[in-house]
């Protein structure tokens, strides 16, 4: 799995910026994959507090496509938030490479949050068909 | 309908719901421990500080034992004339006299004797009668003996190869057999035979000084006796013994040595080198182009841009002369095979305490210089940075002479004398030091 996150981060950052900084041992050996499994953990948490709790045990009426972007934009945040806080607490340098890992992985949040979704809301009571009907 | 589903199903769609988010967590658990589990091996541990470091070799060095032979014949007399406030003390005695002052009480020597070489086996004296020696407080002085059965005689005591023997004289070779000037280099070759023998290395250090007294020239016409009145005339300080020892004593002790110096043979332990890629705030330090610090090496991706990083040296254990920047950086080679790496001009600095307070991770280092990789065509290269010995220097060939009669900042047959010294070494020299960085080519 570490070699999954590291390769998945750095292919997608190597979109915005190809050089490697002089810190990218620490990303490889520790942060991308900390920070990976901390965005995926986060993801996940959000997705089952969208669908079973807010849609199953509470009946809120947060259903709606809005809500659920609202979460997913919260997902996209902390993943930013994720980034620049592991990294830093794990000794990188503030670079551009930093940041465009910040981008990156707020992508990556979205992304899990958005098949997160897809996967586990048929089983939701009031939120099974947002925020799109199917596939399930 | 939809509304009026009634609690039992909920509580089950609801667990069912958990059950399936507790299998991907159940999975998504396992394959953590499965994956990252690598990761955690103590080989991969060292690399997270993205320090790596060719060890430095502080542990390995030995006690440093020196012995100090002064000369002490007729022909010396004269560099130490008794003093007085009317008298300014002579180059060679201030000079010889802050020597042996710093041999006798710096902690980096362990132990120290002194001897004096007259024309018998050298004589053990204490501390106190050399110094008084230097001073000039003597009244009586042997006849001297040659130069070739003197250096034959302190390199000839068993303890010779382990300690640094430190010998002071005039090196004015006048044998009493006149066909001897005509196999010099070979006379002299032989006397330091275990120089070659037990690769011991040799460091000559020459100043002039004034002289006061009979000064006796190894050419004996027209005159065979001169007396000098503070004229100047050369005296040298040979260092003789383990290369890394006779780098050490050149360095710590022999702190103030006079600018005309040549090595031969000497080699420093391996020096605390690594590259400093992380923690740096000076922007001229910071590397740039696409590398980091990876498994005790450095991998790099040049294709596009070329690597460019600091690294660092404990430079300490060379002579002060060759810790010039510019020395170092005329000097330096830089090797990799399958690609093409170079240290930067003008990149080659001494580290000043406040570079070192405001960027602790040079403080182990002496010196900083930069390193461009431009090609790397293997998928691991290794880069060597040494330097090699440079070869006899200039200056002996300016103070040797053919002809010694009138007395000048000139030796006779200096030039003979260093070259049956360079000639107990292989050519090319060895280098002083080699430190190596991995490389690997970022895919």
């Amino acid at each position: 799995m570490q070699t999954f996150f590291t390769s998945l981060y750095s292919a997608l950052i190597s979109i915005f910026q190809s050089q490697r900084p002089a810190d990218y041992g620490l990303y490889k050996t520790d942060i991308f994959s900390l920070v990976g499994w901390s965005t995926l953990g986060v993801a996940l948490l959000l997705v089952l507090a969208y669908y079973y709790v807010f849609n199953s045990a509470l009946r809120t009426g947060m259903f709606r496509t809005t809500h659920w972007v609202l979460t997913l934009a919260l997902a996209a945040g902390l993943g930013v938030l994720l980034a620049n806080s592991l990294s830093k607490s794990h000794g990188a340098e503030p670079s551009s490479y930093l940041g465009y890992f910040m981008v990156v992985n707020m992508i990556v949040a979205a992304l899990w949050f958005f098949l997160f979704s897809v996967l586990l809301k048929r089983w939701s009571t009031y939120a099974r068909t947002t925020p799109f009907v199917g596939p399930f | 309908m939809p509304t009026s589903v009634s609690a039992k199903p909920l509580a089950l769609r609801f667990f069912r719901g958990f059950r399936l988010a507790g299998v991907l967590l159940g999975t998504a658990l396992l394959a953590n421990c499965g994956g990252s589990e690598p990761a955690e091996t103590p080989a991969a541990k060292p690399t997270k500080g993205a320090k790596p470091a060719t060890t430095p070799t502080e542990a390995e060095t030995a006690p440093l034992n020196v012995s100090v032979f002064l000369e002490y014949s007729g022909g010396m007399k004269g560099f130490v004339p008794r003093g007085g406030a009317d008298k300014p003390a002579t180059e060679f005695q201030q000079r010889i006299g802050a020597l042996i002052t710093e041999t006798q009480v710096n902690g980096a020597v362990a132990n120290r004797k002194y001897y004096l070489c007259e024309n018998a086996a050298p004589k053990a004296v204490p501390f106190s009668e050399l110094r008084n020696l230097v001073q000039g407080n003597v009244a009586q002085a042997a006849l001297g003996t040659e130069l070739p059965q003197m250096l034959e005689g302190i390199l000839a005591r068993p303890q010779a190869a382990q300690e640094v023997s430190v010998v002071i004289s005039d090196f004015i070779y006048g044998p009493e057999d006149r066909s001897a000037f005509s196999q010099l280099p070979n006379l002299i070759r032989t006397s330091i035979a275990p120089v070659s023998q037990k690769q011991l290395a040799v460091a000559v250090f020459g100043e002039t000084s004034r002289f006061y007294g009979s000064y006796f020239p190894a050419v004996k016409t027209p005159v065979p006796k001169r007396t000098l009145n503070g004229e100047k005339v050369p005296y040298y300080v040979w260092v003789i013994g383990p290369p890394a020892l006779v780098a050490r004593y050149s360095a710590e002790v022999f702190k103030n040595a006079p600018a005309q110096q040549a090595f031969f043979g000497l080699k420093t332990s391996t020096p605390a080198f690594a590259p400093v890629l992380v923690k740096l705030t000076d922007p001229k330090l910071k590397p740039s182009g696409s590398v980091y610090a990876e498994d005790n090496g450095l991998t790099m991706k040049v294709s596009d841009d070329p690597a460019e990083f600091t690294v660092g040296l404990n430079l300490k254990e060379l002579p002060a002369a060759w810790q010039q920047p510019a020395f170092l950086a005329q000097h330096l080679q830089v090797r990799l095979p399958n690609g093409q790496a170079a240290v930067v001009p003008n990149s080659v600095r001494t580290l000043t305490e406040e570079q070192q307070s405001g960027q602790p991770v040079l403080a182990p280092y002496t010196h900083a210089l930069r390193l461009r990789v431009t090609k790397l065509a293997a998928p691991t290269a290794t880069l060597s940075l040494a330097l090699p010995a440079p070869e006899t220097p200039d200056w002996v060939s300016a103070w040797s002479t053919a002809n010694d009669n009138t007395p000048a900042p000139r030796t006779f047959g200096l030039d003979q004398i260093l070259t049956g010294v360079r000639q107990s070494y292989p050519t090319p020299l060895p280098p002083v030091f080699t430190v190596q960085l991995p490389l690997k080519n970022d895919k």
